[in-house]
């Protein structure tokens, strides 16, 4: 007997590539969106600071705002984004 | 005291007509001839009879067949000509010397004006009897011999008035009891109010000539007056002696004036004809109404009018008949309606019937009480009341089919008009709310109708009712007991949303149209001073703003809250998203969001927007791998297209294993690869059984094509293999448990692609029989998977697993507490978490735990196991 697929139809759910699945700051997940979001994925990008946290990118912008001292809010290390992305 | 006071006195001589009034009652020159006689010398059969024996008249009358024509009948009541001294003869056989003033005043009874009997306003105030009160005591006021004459003959007139000639009319009256023929009856009711009225009259001219006013106890009395005031009542209290049923009665009435209706209405429609052809042939003509030989219908009509004129001079109008009249006239109006409009909806039948009243009862109104005349105010006010009785008569017909007049609404829409006009005339608001809940209750609101059904129904009801009350009091009243039920049902929500997402239909339509619009349009209209009008205050309180708002805030108020809508909607949606072959066009899943987002507000619906936005992400992703030029997948074997989902946003899927045949597995692998080249940091993860697969198996050069899910596409790569498995082993290859397999494989069975063997073992058929007669298999097929098949969790189940998140509140709250009743459990989760459930919800919950062992249950409290 022949079998022949001719489409293949599936469903696959995307997945941050971090080693946490909330943010620290709005304790949401990170497949979800920042609280000031609709839409998750790129309008609501994660970003990593060198300290390997990461965040909803608008959730440390947010918090930098607010600090006086760049410092990561998990670590209190100092912040910096990470260039060599995983 | 019966209103009848209140009439006017009637000028004009009674028996004579005007000319205008012969014309449009009697146009037969024959009877107008007959009717210009006086009516009391012309229409006198008993006559002959001695008074208290009238019996000599009816053995005549038995003699002949029991079932007696009106013409018969009409020869033994067939006017005599009366010489006017006739009376005098009999008064004088009874020792009373007639006066001069007596023949004057039978000839022509209305000369004096004290003869028309008329209650007095103090008629109540005199129970007793009347003669026993009045004869010994005047007798000792006045020793003078003619005064004792005079108050002997007063007595013997007296006694003669009260019991005598009410003898002689229940006597005539019991006659016709005995008979059934409808003419008899007639003829019986004739008979005894004429002559009642009659022997009234010669009674009281011999009252006010010789004694009219006797000094009683120095007081002033006039026992004429007294007769005349007194005969309704006179007569009301012999009728117990002489042992007349009330309900015979009322029968006889009922049939005498059926029978003046009938009559009048053969003579209405002949006045229409050709007076010509009326004149030659009608006397000769059969006539329907009186059934036999030629008709009578104008001699029975005159009859008709000469009784009730007596009647009204007697007072019994009001008293006997009063009640009859309307219970008749009822009764032929709701004939008429029934006639009239049974069954046909679509159209309006008010002015039929206004004409119908108009042509048909007011003549014969007029003619029952027949000391009113068009131009006055009280006959005006009858018009009047006669066209409130048809209205009401007409609104009882219309509720009583409202249900289906109510499922053919937007048909039925005149009928409905009528019935707003009825309203307005007659109190009809309780009967509808009534006769609609008990029909909406005994025809919808059982299991056997579907949810579908009992929806659209529901919508025409509220359509319909809002159509005949604008103001939505009715709808308020009528409509809570089906919304009740509905919330009772579990697939409402579902089919109400179905319904609401349909391409074309009611409710979809109700979606269409702009909601801010017409809420707009409705606050004007309430805001309009003039317009405004206040509640009947027997209304409850509108609860759920039910009469302000349109068809679907109705709706989806029967829950109380949109959340649960709008969790239903997004299952629904990503129902309909992921049976889509592959993620394509959505241009009506968008439309429909937003005009749901018009009515739920954006950030209800922010989820379904983010799964739309998924689907057309994917869809672009699709065509960036496969279709661009230099696309990297447009290679490859297998076209895997994925539809590339937020987790949060979307229902959650259920976990389930497959193994993917090799070759799907690496184009999988292929395709992650190429979005996380696209999206950076991001990957996927693969829902391995959820999708569509469309595959093409052939077998001695018959190909097949086949949609169907990935499990059973995989199955199905696994014969493609070998021929023959045995069904762990199968199971195994495809990483499912083994009643997952077997009930997967049932599509391949059910097809005739694979059969079992033997018990435990499959093997490939040898060649394909086709059991559903086509190659292709249909996507409309494919639709009709089982539940369990359905790759998403029910959203029942998903608020089920909402609520294991609230446990440990559960459990907190029962450690502190101790023990808490169920409602105390839901309305403390209220308070503190901001959980969606109803309390139904939570004990199924809750019970469940108690069976699971993590809760105890007793005396109507939950506690926690010790």
């Amino acid at each position: 007997m022949k079998f022949k697929i001719k489409s293949w139809n599936s469903v696959a759910i995307w997945k941050w590539l971090a080693n946490d699945d909330k943010c620290g700051i709005c304790r949401a997940p990170f497949d979800g969106c920042c609280s000031d979001c609709k839409i998750p994925g790129d309008d609501c990008p994660l970003v990593w600071g060198v300290c390997s946290h990461c965040f909803h990118m608008h959730c440390i912008m947010k918090w930098l705002a607010a600090q006086q001292n760049q410092i990561c809010p998990m670590c209190r290390q100092d912040w910096a984004l990470k260039s060599d992305l995983p | 005291m019966f209103g009848y006071d209140n009439l006017p006195r009637n000028d004009r001589s009674q028996g004579k007509f005007t000319k205008a009034e012969k014309e449009k009652l009697f146009v037969s020159p024959i009877v107008s001839d007959e009717i210009e006689m006086d009516p009391f010398l012309t229409f006198l059969p008993f006559v002959e009879s001695v008074p208290g024996t009238p019996e000599n008249v009816t053995p005549r009358a038995r003699s002949r067949s029991s079932k007696l024509s009106p013409k018969a009948a009409l020869s033994i009541c067939t006017p005599f000509q009366l010489d006017p001294l006739e009376p005098k003869v009999r008064t004088t056989r009874r020792g009373r010397a007639p006066s001069s003033r007596s023949s004057s005043f039978v000839s022509s009874p209305t000369s004096e004006s004290g003869v028309k009997f008329r209650p007095a306003a103090e008629y109540a105030a005199i129970e007793t009897t009347p003669s026993r009160l009045l004869t010994p005591r005047s007798a000792q006021d006045d020793g003078d011999n003619d005064s004792k004459h005079a108050i002997q003959n007063l007595e013997e007139n007296l006694t003669w008035a009260i019991q005598t000639a009410p003898g002689l009319f229940w006597s005539k009256f019991s006659s016709g009891l005995k008979e059934n023929d409808e003419w008899r009856r007639f003829d019986a009711v004739y008979r005894a109010s004429t002559s009642l009225a009659t022997e009234f009259v010669l009674t009281l001219e011999g009252l006010s000539s010789t004694t009219s006013q006797v000094n009683f106890c120095g007081q002033h009395f006039d026992a004429f007056r007294f007769v005349c005031d007194n005969v309704p009542g006179i007569l009301m209290s012999t009728r117990a002696q002489k042992v007349v049923d009330l309900a015979k009665v009322e029968e006889i009435f009922d049939t005498f004036y059926t029978c003046g209706f009938k009559a009048m209405n053969i003579i209405r429609e002949d006045s229409l004809d050709e007076e010509n052809s009326r004149l030659n042939n009608r006397d000769l003509e059969e006539c329907e109404t009186c059934s036999e030989g030629a008709c009578v219908c104008w001699k029975i009509v005159s009859l008709f009018q000469q009784a009730n004129r007596a009647l009204q001079d007697l007072g019994l109008m009001e008293e006997l008949a009063g009640p009859r009249v309307y219970a008749v006239i009822s009764k032929e109006m709701s004939q008429r309606v029934d006639e009239t409009c049974s069954g046909k909806y679509e159209t309006s039948h008010i002015d039929e019937l206004a004409d119908w009243l108009k042509q048909k009862v007011l003549p014969w109104i007029e003619i029952v009480y027949p000391d009113t005349n068009l131009a006055s105010q009280v006959s005006l006010n009858r018009h009047d009341e006669f066209s409130r009785l048809l209205m009401e008569v007409y609104g009882k017909a219309i509720i009583h089919d409202m249900f289906s007049i109510i499922i053919e609404f937007p048909d039925s829409q005149p009928i409905l008009e009528d019935l707003r006009m009825c309203m307005h005339q007659a109190n009809l608001r309780d009967i509808l709310v009534n006769k609609l809940k008990w029909a909406l209750e005994r025809r919808l609101l059982n299991a056997g109708v579907s949810t579908n059904s009992v929806l659209d129904a529901y919508c025409n009801c509220v359509k319909a009712l809002k159509f005949v009350d604008a103001s939505g009091i009715l709808v308020q009243l009528i409509t809570p007991p089906v919304r009740e039920y509905l919330k009772h049902r579990e697939e409402t929500v579902r089919v109400i949303l179905v319904s609401l997402t349909e391409e074309s239909g009611d409710l979809a339509e109700e979606l269409s149209r702009n909601p801010s619009h017409s809420e707009r349009k409705a606050r004007l209209c309430g805001l309009t001073w003039n317009e405004w009008k206040p509640d009947p205050i027997d209304v409850p309180r509108d609860k759920f703003n039910l009469r302000k708002s349109d068809l679907i805030q109705a709706l989806v108020s029967i829950y109380g809250s949109k959340t649960l809508f709008i969790d239903e909607y997004r299952a629904l949606l990503a129902d309909r998203l992921l049976r889509m072959p592959k993620p394509g066009p959505i241009t009506r899943e968008i439309k429909c969001l937003e005009l749901l987002k018009l009515r739920f507000g954006d950030s209800n619906l922010q989820k379904c927007e983010v799964m739309l936005k998924d689907v057309s992400d994917s869809q672009r992703l699709n065509t960036r791998f496969y279709d661009d030029e230099g696309a990297i997948l447009a290679d490859e074997d297998v076209r895997v297209t994925g539809l590339v989902v937020s987790a949060q946003f979307w229902p959650t899927f259920k976990q389930e294993s497959l193994n993917l045949p090799p070759v799907v597995s690496n184009a999988f692998e292929k395709y992650t690869k190429a979005f996380e080249a696209i999206k950076g940091n991001r990957t996927l993860e693969w829902q391995n059984h959820v999708g569509t697969v469309e595959i093409e198996i052939e077998n001695d050069g018959v190909p097949l094509s086949f949609i169907c899910t990935p499990s059973q596409a995989v199955i199905m790569y696994h014969f493609s293999q070998e021929d023959a498995w045995k069904e762990e082993k199968l199971a195994e290859a495809c990483g499912m448990s083994v009643a997952t397999l077997q009930n997967r494989i049932g599509f391949w069975t059910s097809k005739g692609i694979v059969s079992e063997a033997s018990p435990g073992t499959y093997r490939l058929c040898s060649s394909f029989v086709d059991v559903s007669g086509g190659s292709q298999q249909s996507p409309s097929k494919y639709a009709e998977e089982s539940e369990a098949d359905f790759p998403l969790t029910s959203t029942s189940k998903q608020r089920e697993n909402d609520l294991q998140t609230f446990w440990s509140y559960i459990e907190a709250m029962l450690t502190n507490l101790e023990s808490l009743p169920l409602s105390r459990i839901h309305s403390m989760l209220k308070l503190f978490a901001t959980v969606e459930c109803s309390v139904e919800a939570l004990q199924k919950f809750l019970d469940e735990k108690v069976s699971q062992n993590c809760l105890a249950y007793s005396g109507g409290q939950y506690q926690l196991p010790k």
